[in-house]
């Protein structure tokens, strides 16, 4: 499979990308935020990072971007976008995911491990996370407080495009456990047609167990197994 | 009412505006640029460093924000003035610190404090106002300001 990981001036989490995904045995190739075409991609995924330095509000530049514009027409055409972090905050500026991300209710900046519940394995982002899995993995960033009104935060629980939340280690879904303020614990969602997700914590910096967890894992042999059951239905 | 300094202005009425984010950065990304060059010529006066400290004198001082400066001999330029606040259900946690540091100075009757951001454009003069502001919210509403957690104010100033 074919990912493209984007790359803004400011993106710091874009190699991390192309590590996890090149270890765990698939292709992965930049694509600078100038370029207005993705070429052969099977997934997109928009890196963590301070894109545009973060200027105006985190995502709100990166928004305006040649590439992202290519990223919404990939995404209209139904293909698999990933946001990390500030790839987030990037998918809820440019309008593809519902909601924002603000400061964190303490004002700090979290760099630290949490865990995760997984909502829903219904989902390319989830399908092969084992069910009750608690999933260790990090975060790193000073606004990740999800917020959105409640009539979207409604139709997101009934649609089931809640991903993730904040849990604690035996996957108790509490204040305690949130380390930004993010309304209902949110720490990932998806749209509506289930083909775009973004998620504050990174598992991509959480493939190897050298590295403290190997739990991000899940998320991204979800997405392989995802690209190939819809590789197989378009050859039968 | 204090008066609080932003960026070298004096700003009566607006809460606390932590960030002065001017415009100019945007040509600077995207390649343009001609209003950020302006800018920055204004930005080198002599008078940057005293206009900070001393926020009330500043717009007495000759050469200063581009009054009598070559080019514009003896003009005022048009400006756009957004400011930028918080909706009212969005958490503002700087809001709520900053209240309840002026709380523990000692100031009584503060009810609310809410951070938001201030932005000035500055305008070519003689730009038809009433076209400048439908582009202005244009652009405050695509990319000034994001509709899910904030409201802005816009005035055009002559």
């Amino acid at each position: 499979m074919n990912f493209a990981v984007l790359q803004f001036p400011a993106s710091n989490c874009d190699q991390d990308a192309v590590h996890a995904i090149r270890q765990l045995g698939h292709s992965a190739r930049l694509v600078w935020h100038k370029e207005s075409a993705l070429g052969d991609t099977d997934c997109v995924i928009v890196p963590g990072g301070f894109s545009y330095g973060d200027y105006l509000r985190c995502g709100a530049i990166a928004r305006f971007s040649p590439v992202m514009q290519a990223v919404k027409q990939f995404a209209d055409n139904g293909g698999l976008v990933i946001g990390i972090c500030n790839g987030f905050q990037v998918l809820t500026e440019a309008g593809l995911l519902p909601g924002a991300l603000i400061r964190n209710r303490d004002l700090q900046f979290h760099c630290e491990f949490i865990h995760l519940k997984t909502v829903t394995n219904d989902s390319p982002f989830t399908n092969r996370i084992p069910t009750g899995k608690i999933l260790r993995v990090p975060i790193a960033h000073g606004e990740g407080c999800y917020f959105a009104d409640e009539p979207t935060l409604a139709k997101l629980k009934a649609n089931n495009q809640i991903l993730w939340q904040y849990c604690d280690t035996s996957g108790n879904v509490t204040d305690a456990a949130n380390p930004n303020g993010a309304l209902l614990n949110i720490a990932g969602i998806c749209n509506e047609r289930r083909n775009v997700a973004g998620l504050m914590p990174h598992p991509e910096r959480a493939c190897e167990s050298i590295l403290g967890s190997d739990d991000g894992k899940w998320i991204f042999e979800s997405i392989f197994a995802a690209l190939e059951a819809k590789s197989v239905a378009q050859a039968a | 009412m204090p008066k609080f300094i932003v960026g070298g202005k004096v700003e009566k009425n607006v809460g606390f505006s932590q960030e002065f984010t001017s415009l100019a950065m945007l040509p600077m990304i995207f390649g343009g640029g001609d209003l950020l060059r302006r800018n920055q010529t204004g930005q080198t006066s002599p008078h940057k460093k005293s206009s900070l400290r001393y926020g009330t004198f500043a717009t007495m001082l000759p050469n200063f924000r581009g009054v009598n400066r070559p080019g514009y001999p003896g003009k005022f330029r048009m400006k756009a003035k957004i400011i930028i606040t918080p909706k009212k259900a969005v958490l503002d946690p700087q809001g709520k610190t900053v209240q309840s540091a002026l709380e523990q100075m000692g100031y009584r009757g503060v009810t609310g404090v809410h951070i938001g951001k201030y932005i000035e454009i500055d305008l070519a003069p003689g730009t038809d106002k009433v076209a400048a502001e439908k582009a202005i919210n244009d652009a405050a509403y695509k990319l000034l300001s994001n509709p899910v957690i904030e409201d802005y104010r816009l005035e055009i100033a002559e």
